[in-house]
């Protein structure tokens, strides 16, 4: 049972990152996107990882993607025309060849599968088990990692900033 | 730690200084909180202190890394008085992001945890995405910001992923927990290691725009206004290698028979494309990007030639770099403001022409950086390179010297474009006019290289 | 609390999900494919009555809308942080609410900074 929704997921992941490619208009792009991001929310929760599920769709479906389309939203323009960027969106542009783009994505994709079929990671071999990760995120988070934890909100401080120096108006109205 | 946490709090009293009325305050107040974080960063000196469940590394070695840091910061805020009689612009939303931005700078010098690395490369980015994009009104400036961040996140998301690998492989974060684990290995180690590792490298290569990885440097540092390129091109590159260092060193000296070969191709690659491109430049803002490809070039074969004598190496080519770098980044800002071509200014090395004649001080700090650059005797810049040559030569890596001093020759070049420009060509150039306080600052630069470019021994006795 | 879980234990919440789209979905294909359909210049126009229809509705929005979203993700992802020291909170007792305290100072003194700044008015 567990196999068959981890293949569901896996399918409608991949499927519409597909989707995202090929199709021809930025808005459905988005909506694809959204159904992969809900798919790896999905296979996050068969990997025992509740918590990164639950902010995966918290962040990214709930926000990251609302700020993808008002951000398509506020580029649109009327009658483009048939420019490079109304059309599917191919892994390149024209100007260069698809050979490049296959040589180094599948170099990359081939390196990293036979490392990760090969490879010995720490927690293989223990039974999977699946315990809300809720709790030990919390303890760690404010206890060994407290520092990084700390630094974030400096991080988000920075990009509250910069939202907002670089994306309103600047007109000195004091 | 006490300087991390001193600057994030400054940087949040910056910003909210900045709704006082009047802006004269912001530029001492910025420069008074870098000097009192550079203050607070020597109360740990001569301790070594692991902080916060091994979380942070401070040790002389990182201290002197933060001082030239915060040195560079702490020139680059001084030069920066046009920002207050700027209209658009917005100075204490800048000061506080450059703050900010020296935090991450020190976490990638002190990190003894992998997960420190990776926020402190963050905080260091998006504050070089905003600041790269502040000039609104320049389209230029748009379009550098948005290459960079795209480049600059994809970067991001290959270092994130081989850390992951690394954890996969180690189950811990921490580089010492890696040493060991490789050292527990007998020489045989998980795939997934070496995976992250090139992951990793990758990312941080990025960042210090080294050869592969390089293409965005140029349309970058030109995009970018003056000032802020020079702060790019020295604090992030300074506070990239220390991360570097401390990775390869700590964790990966155990192998370095695996990733030395890589380095060392992608050193090679860097000088070539680096100083061979830089030629051809008309521009000498974009003339200095592909110096500052090469001068990472030069920096990679600290790493490259890991040993003894690369720390203090990398020590002082990155202060002499940063010295000389900020300078004639100063002097740009300076002449191309005279010069404006489409209300832009022109950033040419026409500019340049018949600089002598009337400014005399001004061409001499100019010619002086670039000599340090080239690394002519006399200036920091030489024994920078003199020490990172010796360190290849302790290595045997021959044929990388010979490479990186025909390459030199060939930087010789391009920065002797500009000092001919300044002291052999006609020009209409008028006196230009400097605050004392921005000529201090240039003044105590070119000292300074050539205080270190005489007694270098000075230096090495701190260390 | 029961920490330990299933992945069974999520099954509801995928079936309910299945359904509410199956019925959104099913419910527009059947509507669309079973009323009948009448083309003709008037009825295809959004307003039968009125005003003639000018220009596109998808024009461009205003940036404040995208810098709302902007902020909304920041603060969501501060969000984020909070339920793991809920769940926690107890255990972390003072020194955990004092940490989190600083957390959201951080973002708090952004919060201020922005409503100074007057990013959110709205004129």
């Amino acid at each position: 049972m567990v196999q068959i929704v981890f293949y569901l997921f896996i399918l409608l992941t991949l499927g519409s990152a597909f989707g995202v490619l090929l199709t021809r208009n930025v808005l459905y792009a988005a909506f694809f996107l959204l159904l992969t991001l809900l798919g790896v929310a999905g296979l996050f929760v068969l990997a025992g990882a509740d918590f990164l599920a639950v902010s995966q769709i918290m962040i990214y479906v709930g926000g990251v993607l609302v700020l993808i389309i008002f951000g398509v939203m506020l580029t649109h323009t009327k009658d483009a025309g048939q420019t490079d960027f109304t059309r599917p969106n191919y892994v390149l542009t024209r100007h260069r060849g698809w050979l490049w783009a296959l040589v180094v994505a599948g170099g990359i994709f081939s390196v990293l599968y036979s490392a990760l079929v090969r490879a010995n990671f720490v927690l293989f071999g223990r039974e999977p088990f699946f315990e809300s990760t809720v709790d030990t995120i919390g303890r760690q988070l404010m206890t060994e990692f407290v520092v990084p934890f700390e630094i974030a909100g400096v991080l988000l401080l920075v990009a509250l900033i910069g939202a907002s120096t670089l994306a309103a108006s600047s007109r000195p109205d004091r | 730690m006490l300087p991390i946490i001193l600057l994030s709090v400054f940087g949040i009293v910056l910003l909210f200084l900045g709704f006082l009325k009047t802006r004269a305050v912001l530029l001492p107040a910025a420069l008074l909180f870098i000097l009192i974080a550079l203050g607070a960063g020597f109360l740990e000196w001569n301790k070594s202190y692991l902080y916060f469940g091994d979380m942070l590394l401070i040790n002389n070695l990182a201290i002197l890394f933060s001082t030239i840091v915060l040195i560079s910061a702490f020139m680059v805020v001084a030069l920066s008085g046009d920002f207050l009689e700027d209209e658009m612009a917005q100075p204490a939303e800048y000061y506080a992001i450059l703050l900010f931005s020296i935090v991450g700078a020190m976490m990638m010098i002190g990190y003894e945890n992998l997960i420190m690395l990776f926020v402190g490369v963050e905080i260091l980015s998006v504050s070089m995405y905003i600041l790269t994009g502040s000039d609104k009104r320049n389209l230029r400036s748009n379009e550098a910001a948005l290459k960079y961040f795209l480049m600059g996140s994809f970067a991001t998301g290959f270092m994130l992923f081989g850390m992951a690998l690394l954890y996969g492989a180690v189950g811990s974060f921490t580089l010492t927990d890696i040493k060991s684990y490789i050292l527990l290995s007998h020489g045989r180690p998980s795939l997934l290691l070496y995976m992250g590792e090139l992951l990793v490298l990758i990312g941080m290569l990025f960042k210090v725009s080294a050869a592969p990885f390089h293409f965005w440097t140029p349309d970058v540092y030109e995009g970018a206004p003056t000032l802020f390129t020079a702060f790019m091109s020295t604090v992030v590159k300074t506070a990239g290698f220390a991360a570097l260092l401390q990775l390869l060193s700590v964790s990966f000296s155990a192998i370095y028979g695996f990733w030395w070969v890589i380095l060392a191709a992608i050193t090679a690659l860097t000088l070539l494309a680096g100083n061979l491109t830089a030629v051809y430049q008309n521009s000498f803002k974009r003339m200095m990007a592909y110096s500052s490809i090469s001068h990472a070039g030069y920096l990679l074969i600290g790493l490259a030639a890991l040993g003894q004598q690369s720390r203090s190496a990398l020590v002082f080519y990155s202060l002499a770099y940063s010295l000389a770098t900020i300078s004639a980044f100063g002097i740009l800002l300076l002449v191309a403001k005279q010069h404006t071509t489409d209300g832009r200014p022109d950033e040419s090395y026409s500019a340049f022409n018949g600089l002598s004649r009337n400014n005399p001080l001004l061409a001499f700090v100019l010619a002086v950086s670039m000599l340090s650059l080239a690394g002519i005797p006399l200036t920091a810049g030489f024994w920078g390179k003199f020490m990172l040559f010796s360190a290849a030569v302790d290595r045997g890596m021959v044929w990388i010297l010979i490479l990186a001093v025909l390459m030199s020759a060939v930087g010789i070049y391009y920065y002797f474009r500009v000092v001919i420009a300044m002291y052999f060509r006609e020009g209409q150039a008028g006196r230009i006019r400097v605050a004392p306080f921005y000529q201090f600052i240039l003044i105590a630069a070119t000292a300074l290289t050539i205080i270190l470019g005489i007694v270098p021994g000075l230096f090495q006795n701190i260390m | 609390m029961n920490t330990t879980y299933l992945p069974s234990d999520y099954l509801p919440i995928f079936i309910q999900l299945v359904l509410a789209l199956g019925f959104i979905v099913g419910s527009m294909i059947v509507s669309h494919n079973i009323g009948p359909k009448r083309h003709s210049e008037k009825k295809d126009d959004p307003f039968e009555c009125g005003i003639p229809v000018k220009g596109d509705a998808r024009t461009p929005i205003s940036i404040k809308y995208f810098l709302i979203a902007i902020l909304f993700v920041l603060f969501d992802v501060e969000v984020i942080f909070l339920y793991p020291w809920a769940v926690n909170f107890k255990g972390l007792g003072m020194e955990g609410f004092i940490e989190m305290i600083l957390f959201m100072g951080l973002l708090l003194a952004g919060f201020y900074y922005i409503l100074r700044k007057g990013v959110l008015k709205w004129e």
